[in-house]
């Protein structure tokens, strides 16, 4: 995927901005023309501005409102962004009939929720992931806890690893390593720690054989270099960050979920709580001594930054990253290491003689 | 059955012989050490005799020569001598095999051919006898030989040399060899590519360039028989470089004398034992070629990092079906 940088110095703000371009219907139009999607009629464009505009509604209430009511606004935005999402790429006016989901179990502790599916034709959850998670099917599968939900978001990796600590993350952030003439990827054993046999786990990540030699391991680092036949595998989160994704063994499925998912889920569940458990909610948001609390405030925050900015992504095809400085001179200059410098003098005597 | 084809069926005879399997746990005894296993750490020896890129001949060369060495080297014992010795005899007799009373024309030139000549060891009788290989297989690898394009030229265009010169013309092949290797796989040296650009249309520096160059291209391909000869002796398989293995291919190049490769390997269980001089197998799906291709190893250089992992940095010639790693040289 392409990478696109927007300077500038209101990362939310300019992520409306772009969105807002589908709040008018002959915007709408060009576009589906250009990225040749179908072409919607009025109505449909009339659904798309809507829920866009509403989505920057919602979001921007949230700004300033209480956590004891901020899930459901972010929900609710997220909900109008994503459908209109789905409007724009099929052309139509999705037909949603409910949430897709719901919570059947309540624990005193967040962690411990547990989010059932349903309705896997007219639900929202299975609708959004045809289009943003395409080939995860949610039928058959047992309820996830909230804790897992969260645990394949990359976003909120670091303040998720420190309130569960415990548990285990399913996603392992991934560091690209540049060289003159090869390119190849490595992960800090730090970010492992709370895996078992981590250079089997890392070779069942889906399309890792095909894409990796085996896995190295140093004192340091596991070192994955590139094999020819390779492709992208894993997903960036919006801060340009690369991360693979581990899947969850769920009635002998494969379940993982990118960050879009994630949040939508994720949000559900807070919103629904916020909204039908107020006597489980206010407690939780008053009174909370577990940290818990912070890790939803930090989780909806996220959501609130990159939302918008995942969708962007997924309309433009692209990695788009919103930074607040960018250098303007261009550097010619590059570094060169000690092997390199070996190899260009073995060549030069080689030449010599 | 093309040279490749032969000798590929001449190791796999190998391979099935009791007496390969008694070589290699000797050669292996002094390849490596395990701790408290009551022996004595010869490893030395075998990373020296590696070292002389000889084989069987190198293991030999340095036992005779353990007393002038810098470094304290193990003993082997009497038994042992005999069975090195009765094994190089075996690489002698192969070398010979080939080219004895194949034609007329190549009978003043089998020294030359011969890789081992110009070596300095003092002969040793031996009563071992070990089998390595049925007749047959050697015979079809005599007969694969017969038709070398480089044998052909010769047969084809033989030059007259006087007996006095060939001593000379020996060191010439030497050097001639000599100057192609150490000018590396992807350049052709100075002097070489004079001839062959300027000096093409003179028929009788055309004939003898060609003639140099087909005793020095059998030369390396007895060679290379010789080295896949020792590797079917030590390990079972060829190393395979692959997609499982393979980083990136660095420099692939094609030049008047052949076919040279720069590979970047990760270093694992396929790829951790080869060392210049070993004939390595290389893809064919790397190399954009419907079938696998040898490879002639020349130049290897480890990279061991913490921040990076181990890898190792791979020249070789590559080699077409006649063994020749320099394909391109007759004119």
């Amino acid at each position: 995927m392409n990478i696109q940088k927007i300077v500038t110095e209101d990362p939310i703000k300019s992520q409306w901005l772009q969105l807002s371009n589908f709040m008018y219907p002959s915007n709408i139009e060009r576009f589906a023309i250009e990225q040749k999607y179908p072409l919607p009629n009025d109505l449909t464009k009339a659904y798309i501005s809507g829920c866009i505009k509403q989505s920057q509604a919602y979001f921007e209430s949230a700004k300033n409102s209480p956590l004891d009511i901020k899930p459901l606004l972010v929900y609710y935005g997220t909900v109008c962004l994503l459908s209109g999402t789905l409007a724009l790429v099929n052309g139509k006016i999705p037909e949603i009939k409910n949430h897709g989901m719901y919570l059947s179990q309540i624990d005193d502790q967040l962690a411990n929720i547990s989010i059932a599916t349903k309705d896997t034709k007219n639900g929202a959850l299975q609708l959004f992931s045809n289009t943003f998670l395409p080939g995860l099917v949610f039928s058959n599968i047992s309820p996830l806890k909230f804790q897992d939900i969260l645990s394949f978001i990359p976003e909120i990796r670091s303040d998720f690893l420190s309130c569960y600590r415990e548990a285990q993350p399913h996603t392992i952030s991934v560091q690209i390593v540049n060289k003159a003439k090869v390119t190849f990827e490595r992960i800090s054993l730090s970010e492992v720690t709370r895996f078992q046999e981590i250079e089997k786990t890392i070779m069942s990540i889906e399309g890792y054989k095909e894409c990796y030699i085996s896995p190295q391991l140093t004192k340091a680092f596991i070192i994955l270099y590139r094999k020819n036949t390779h492709h992208e595998i894993g997903t960036y989160s919006v801060f340009g960050k690369k991360y693979f994704s581990l899947p969850i063994k769920n009635n002998g499925k494969n379940i993982s979920v990118n960050s879009i998912i994630g949040f939508f889920m994720g949000l559900f569940t807070l919103s629904t709580l916020c909204r039908y458990h107020p006597e489980k909610w206010h407690p939780f948001v008053t009174n909370d001594t577990t940290g818990e609390r912070l890790l939803v405030d930090i989780f909806i925050s996220n959501a609130v930054r990159s939302i918008p900015n995942l969708v962007l992504n997924y309309i433009y095809k692209s990695n788009i990253q919103f930074i607040f400085h960018d250098d303007q001179s261009t550097n010619l200059s590059l570094p060169i290491y000690e092997d390199e410098i070996k190899e260009i003098v073995n060549e030069l005597l080689q030449k010599g003689n | 059955m093309n040279l490749q084809e032969s000798i590929f069926s001449f190791t796999k005879s190998v391979q099935s012989t009791q007496d390969c399997q008694k070589m290699s746990t000797l050669i292996e005894s002094l390849n490596s050490f395990k701790e408290n296993s009551g022996k004595e750490d010869r490893s030395n020896f075998g990373y020296i005799a590696r070292r002389q890129y000889l084989q069987i001949l190198g293991y030999i060369l340095v036992h005779q020569h353990r007393e002038e060495m810098a470094q304290k080297i193990p003993m082997i014992s009497e038994e042992e001598l005999d069975l090195f010795v009765a094994t190089n005899n075996l690489f002698l007799k192969v070398n010979m095999f080939l080219t004895d009373g194949i034609a007329k024309e190549i009978d003043p030139y089998k020294t030359i051919i011969n890789p081992y000549s110009l070596i300095q060891f003092n002969p040793i009788e031996t009563k071992s006898i070990i089998n390595l290989y049925s007749h047959n297989v050697l015979e079809n690898l005599r007969n694969s030989f017969m038709t070398h394009p480089a044998l052909v030229t010769i047969i084809n265009n033989p030059p007259i040399i006087e007996k006095d010169h060939l001593p000379n013309l020996m060191v010439n092949v030497q050097r001639f060899q000599k100057q192609i290797l150490d000018s590396g796989v992807h350049n052709v040296p100075e002097s070489i590519l004079k001839i062959q650009f300027t000096q093409r249309a003179n028929a009788r520096v055309k004939n003898l360039a060609n003639f140099v160059s087909s005793l020095t291209i059998l030369r390396t391909v007895n060679q290379i028989i010789d080295q896949l000869f020792y590797q079917a002796i030590i390990s079972k398989k060829l190393s395979f470089i692959n997609t499982e293995n393979l980083i990136s291919i660095k420099r692939n190049t094609s030049n008047t004398i052949g076919k040279g490769l720069t590979c970047l390997v990760i270093i694992d269980k396929n790829s951790w034992l080869i060392e210049p001089n070993d004939i390595v197998l290389i893809d064919g799906k790397l190399l954009n070629t419907n079938k696998n291709t040898l490879g002639w190893v020349q130049n290897i250089s480890f990279t061991l990092s913490e921040d990076m992992g181990n890898t190792q940095e791979i020249t070789m010639w590559l080699l077409d079906d006649n063994l020749n790693p320099f394909m391109n040289l007759l004119m």
